[in-house]
């Protein structure tokens, strides 16, 4: 049986600072899954989730359990996004830069039907060009509600805003990536008679 | 699609969407959903947006990752601090480094000195490139680029847009290619293109196509001369003597600006190439760099040097 969160990091507090390292295992992909759909860059990404788990360590102790610990990871993340954006000078991605990190398809008995993996690829290309293009604002609330599956109340905990902020920052977030969907080409579908 | 529905009512539809209403006003939804077609188009709309986004693929980080932030955690004989204060203690928050403020302030001054700066006082003027639409900008941007035979560009694009296409294509309608170094292709900070055998007039079609066609992109362009600094950087990127890289170039007949139809100087012809690289640097021994020094030709009278750099914006 897996421990709990409570339990590896009471054994990180009692000096059995090995046990950090199953909590680092336990939320480092999903981590690394948001921050490098916030920041668009998956190598920043990785030094920023990197940065996030150094910085959890050392402040472990002040985590009380008033709040899930992937959350507490995750409005770490989100600071050390921010501050790492203020420091960088942003990336310039003009020629297909080579991106480290694995890709595991969503769904992989989908994803070998003829034709679909064309599409499927210029789908995500098209809804990630899309969401490239939104403002850090909206790209951060869209990635925790969709790709995280967050409540409004969480979200407000993270960015440490409203609820209501949440609510009308997603809304226009929403209609922000609505219609940049529509301006971004629709991929054909594939002829499923050829195959 | 222009949509009619009230404001309160696309609220309640991405709300919706977001599994984030209370039964009164689920069942409002449902009532509107219930007589309104667009209120159905629209919520479609945004329910395959959202669950495009669940669908991307979850990107993973290597298996080793947690070794080796437990090893750096050791490397840099971290440890659990003790918290502050009670409050601290109470609700965990994440204080920014000293190194980090120090930077943060930096930044913020640095960017204040620069908005309080007009940029003619830097020896530039500053376009954005929506405004390039307008005649009265285009002249003035032909005026700016009739000033000096050695230009240095400054383009800001948004970040992380892939503008690599938009650059070929723009100079490619000049009869340019683009050679570009390995360095260009690894997501570097800045990115720039070196050309030299082009006239003032293409220079001003080529940021015009740029932003004609990509306005959402390409955001502003500095106009200024280069450097002594660009020069050296050329210099060796070509991995060529100075002197020799940059010749004096024969002044056209006339320093006024040209109109934008006027153009006395003709485009040289035949086939030119202009080189790009990283603003981190590039080895003069790449391939990249010796094809574009093999196709060099001589300077020809009323042309311009230009170093094109890119950058994304903020």
């Amino acid at each position: 049986m897996n421990p709990t969160d409570e339990s590896l990091i009471a054994d990180c507090l009692a000096g059995r600072t090995s046990a950090f390292g199953q909590i680092v295992s336990r939320y480092q992909d999903r981590l690394f899954h948001s921050v490098a759909r916030l920041l668009n860059h998956q190598e920043d990404a990785r030094d920023v989730v990197q940065e996030t788990f150094l910085s959890a360590f050392q402040n472990l102790a002040g985590f009380k359990g008033d709040a899930v610990l992937f959350t507490w990871l995750y409005r770490i993340a989100v600071n050390t996004a921010i501050s790492w954006k203020r420091k960088q000078k942003p990336a310039l991605g003009l020629y297909d830069p080579e991106r480290p990190g694995g890709v595991d398809p969503a769904d992989p008995s989908v994803s070998v039907q003829p034709g679909h993996a064309l599409e499927t690829a210029e789908e995500e290309r098209r809804i990630h060009a899309a969401l490239a293009r939104l403002s850090p604002e909206h790209r951060s609330v869209l990635v925790m509600k969709d790709m995280e599956g967050m409540k409004y109340e969480v979200m407000a905990e993270i960015l440490q805003v409203p609820i209501g902020t949440i609510r009308s920052r997603l809304h226009r977030a929403r209609l922000e990536l609505r219609d940049l969907l529509v301006q971004e080409p629709t991929p054909e579908p594939a002829d499923s008679s050829e195959s | 699609m222009n949509h009619h529905l009230s404001d309160p009512d696309l609220q309640l539809l991405t709300a919706f969407v977001d599994g984030e209403l209370s039964n009164r006003q689920r069942k409002a939804v449902v009532r509107l959903l219930h007589r309104s077609s667009e209120a159905r188009a629209f919520l479609k709309e945004l329910q395959e947006s959202a669950f495009g986004l669940k669908q991307l693929p979850r990107l993973k980080l290597e298996a080793d990752f947690a070794g080796q932030v437990m090893g750096k955690i050791d490397a840099d004989r971290l440890s659990i601090q003790p918290p502050a204060t009670p409050a601290l203690a109470k609700k965990p928050r994440i204080t920014m480094p000293r190194w980090a403020m120090a930077a943060a302030i930096l930044l913020a001054v640095g960017t204040i000195g620069w908005l309080a700066l007009p940029a003619s006082d830097l020896g530039a003027v500053r376009f954005a490139f929506k405004d390039l639409q307008q005649t009265t900008q285009l002249n003035k941007l032909s005026k700016e680029l009739a000033k000096t035979d050695k230009l240095h560009l400054d383009v800001t694009v948004k970040a992380d847009v892939m503008a690599g296409k938009q650059l070929h294509e723009a100079f490619q309608g000049r009869g340019i290619d683009l050679i570009v170094d390995l360095s260009a292709s690894k997501s570097p900070k800045e990115v720039l293109v070196y050309a030299e055998n082009v006239t003032a007039e293409e220079v001003k079609a080529l940021i015009h196509d740029l932003g004609a066609e990509h306005p959402d992109q390409f955001e502003a362009i500095l106009v200024q001369s280069m450097t002594a600094e660009d020069r050296k950087l050329i210099a060796n990127v070509l991995g060529e003597e100075e002197i020799r890289l940059l010749p004096p170039i024969i002044r056209k007949p006339s320093s006024e600006p040209k109109s934008s139809k006027g153009s006395h100087v003709a485009s040289p012809t035949g086939s030119r190439k202009a080189v790009v690289f990283s603003g981190e640097g590039a080895s003069a021994s790449s391939p990249q760099i010796k094809t574009f020094l093999e196709e060099r030709r001589q300077a020809q009278p009323g042309t311009v040097q230009m170093l094109l750099v890119i950058r994304a914006a903020k």
